[in-house]
């Protein structure tokens, strides 16, 4: 019988690698194998780089043997959002405008990943520019969620999201402007962290809204995030808005639990928010109830500013950039973009200067609410991810649907580091998820909460069914 | 200002601000973009609220940062 080496997590392929168990060689040979296997049915990769990944896994196998040893990605599969440049390889943003683009050099985190001895199996599908929804008219199909491929896998990161919950491989890359990581993270059934704005090096990615923009991993579990984070996190001089403030070891208090720790439930954010799905409600509520008997205290919290302050900050803030960067393009080739996206970030020229500073006015006093008032008082928030499981992916809205109440967004407003992780499955078999929210550059505690949940429940081992991707 | 007044502004204000944008939107996506701008115009509502005039944007000029990696 085949071994499934996808239950393997990063750490356990790294300490099978250095016993001599396994290769990488034959962990990658197995991973693309799977990407050979089932992504015809998904479409979560547009580039596959199957002869560079299978050179770099020899090498990590030669590198290993002779003992240099480069950490916990040496000789470890992963990918990466096809809107990080990596050289030499197609970076499209999946787009027309960018079909034909192969960037000369690494984005940072796809130099540190190759650095510490990664090996890159190809690049994931996005949603346009990491912004559009899944569309059919664009150069490459949409992905598609492994647990049911009639509903959409959430994006932008759609393909990071897809592959991981496929099994293709622990952990991508993905990026996250108003829940670009959490949300594929949360229909897919897999972990997603946005990190603290100014925690991973955004240089080399194409941007989308530079105030508002993170970089992080889609993982399968949480330490195998904590692993990816831990690569590609650091300062970088070149990066604007990055944070010279020193990363600590993420896995060290992993196994701390809960007890003790004080959280705060943001049930004001989503109980009355219509939309909102009755079974997600009550998987939070079940996951509240998992927490507190691991120990944690968790109280429900109320702040004076009501969730649509944080969606219209935003959405204000997301769209004014991002029409300033496309600003050129959308009026000389509109056409070039597929329509959702075209729809969706022209609404940015209708934003007035007042709009924007009065909306980073109220950036600064929300940022201030959650991590004065929330953050001052708790530990960690819980959150929803997504108002309901995984939408059909004919399913999405004509235009730009700004009155949704994206429950990510907030966190993009306020750059506090926010998790995504699994915490049920709904009637239909698609996941249900929450997010845990820390102070800035606590990752180590969101994790750490995340953790403890995932230890005490068994939703992450569970798998898509391959044959049914396969039948399609 | 009545219902359709506000509703003849919103479009009047619509087709200028595409135009002085030096923008050309296809026909069979001027509705679905004009009622973008409408949710939005709404939205921008949310933005303000009574604070002082020393109240300072989250994205302040800072040029510690603005220098950082000139070089680079």
């Amino acid at each position: 019988m085949t071994e499934l080496l996808e239950n393997l997590s990063i750490a356990e392929i790294g300490a099978k690698l250095r016993d001599g168990s396994l290769t990488s060689k034959k962990i990658t040979e197995y991973c693309l194998g799977k990407v050979a296997d089932l992504d015809p049915a998904l479409n979560a990769f547009i580039t596959v780089t199957g002869d560079r990944a299978m050179q770099d896994a020899a090498k990590a196998d030669r590198d290993l043997a002779e003992g240099t040893d480069r950490g916990p990605m040496h000789g470890v599969p992963y990918a990466l959002k096809d809107i990080y440049d990596t050289a030499g390889i197609l970076t499209t943003c999946h787009s027309k405008l960018r079909e034909d683009v192969i960037p000369a050099t690494d984005s940072v985190c796809a130099e540190k990943l190759a650095e510490a001895g990664g090996v890159l199996l190809g690049k994931l599908s996005t949603h346009e520019f990491a912004f559009g929804g899944p569309s059919f008219d664009l150069p490459f199909p949409p992905a598609r969620n492994p647990w049911n491929r009639d509903h959409g896998p959430g994006g932008s990161s759609s393909g990071s999201g897809a592959a991981v919950a496929m099994g293709m491989t622990r952990t991508a890359m993905g990026s996250d402007t108003g829940g670009s990581i959490r949300g594929p993270a949360a229909y897919c059934g897999v972990i997603g962290i946005k990190p603290t704005y100014g925690r991973v090096s955004r240089r080399g990615v194409y941007p989308l809204s530079y105030t508002m923009d993170h970089c992080g991993p889609l993982s399968k579990t949480v330490e195998d995030a904590a692993i990816t984070l831990q690569t590609v996190a650091g300062y970088d001089p070149a990066d604007p808005g990055s944070a010279d403030v020193p990363v600590p070891d993420f896995r060290a208090t992993l196994g701390a639990g809960v007890k003790g720790l004080k959280i705060g439930l943001l049930r004001s954010f989503y109980a009355d928010a219509e939309g909102m799905s009755p079974e997600a409600i009550a998987a939070i509520d079940e996951a509240v109830e998992t927490l507190r008997s691991l120990g944690a205290e968790v109280e429900d919290v109320q702040g004076a500013s009501p969730f649509t302050m944080y969606n219209s900050c935003g959405r204000v803030i997301l769209l004014a950039e991002a029409y300033a960067i496309h600003e050129e393009d959308l009026k000389t080739r509109p056409l070039d973009y597929g329509q959702l996206t075209m729809e969706r970030i022209i609404l940015g020229a209708y934003i007035s200067a007042a709009d924007l500073v009065q909306a980073q006015r109220l950036r600064r006093e929300l940022s201030q609410e959650v991590n004065s008032v929330f953050l001052g008082q708790y530990d960690a928030l819980l959150a929803p991810s997504s108002m309901t499981p995984a939408p059909r992916i004919d399913a999405t809205p004509k235009g730009f649907p700004l009155a949704w109440p994206m429950q990510t967004m907030p966190f993009n407003v306020t750059g506090n580091p926010a998790m995504s992780i699994p915490i049920g499955f709904s009637e239909s078999g698609l996941p249900l998820s929450m997010q845990i929210v820390g102070r800035y550059f606590d990752e180590a505690t969101v994790f750490r909460v995340g953790r403890a949940y995932e230890a005490a429940t068994e939703w992450h081992q569970r798998w898509p069914m391959p044959a049914s991707v396969e039948a399609a | 200002m009545s219902s359709d007044d506000r509703t003849t502004t919103m479009r009047q204000a619509f087709e200028a601000m595409t135009a002085l944008n030096g923008l050309t939107l296809p026909p069979d996506r001027v509705e679905t973009i004009y009622e973008g701008f409408v949710g939005l115009q709404a939205m921008t509502a949310d933005l303000r609220r009574p604070r002082s005039a020393a109240a300072e944007p989250a994205s302040v000029f800072v040029p510690d940062t603005i220098t950082r990696g000139a070089a680079s």
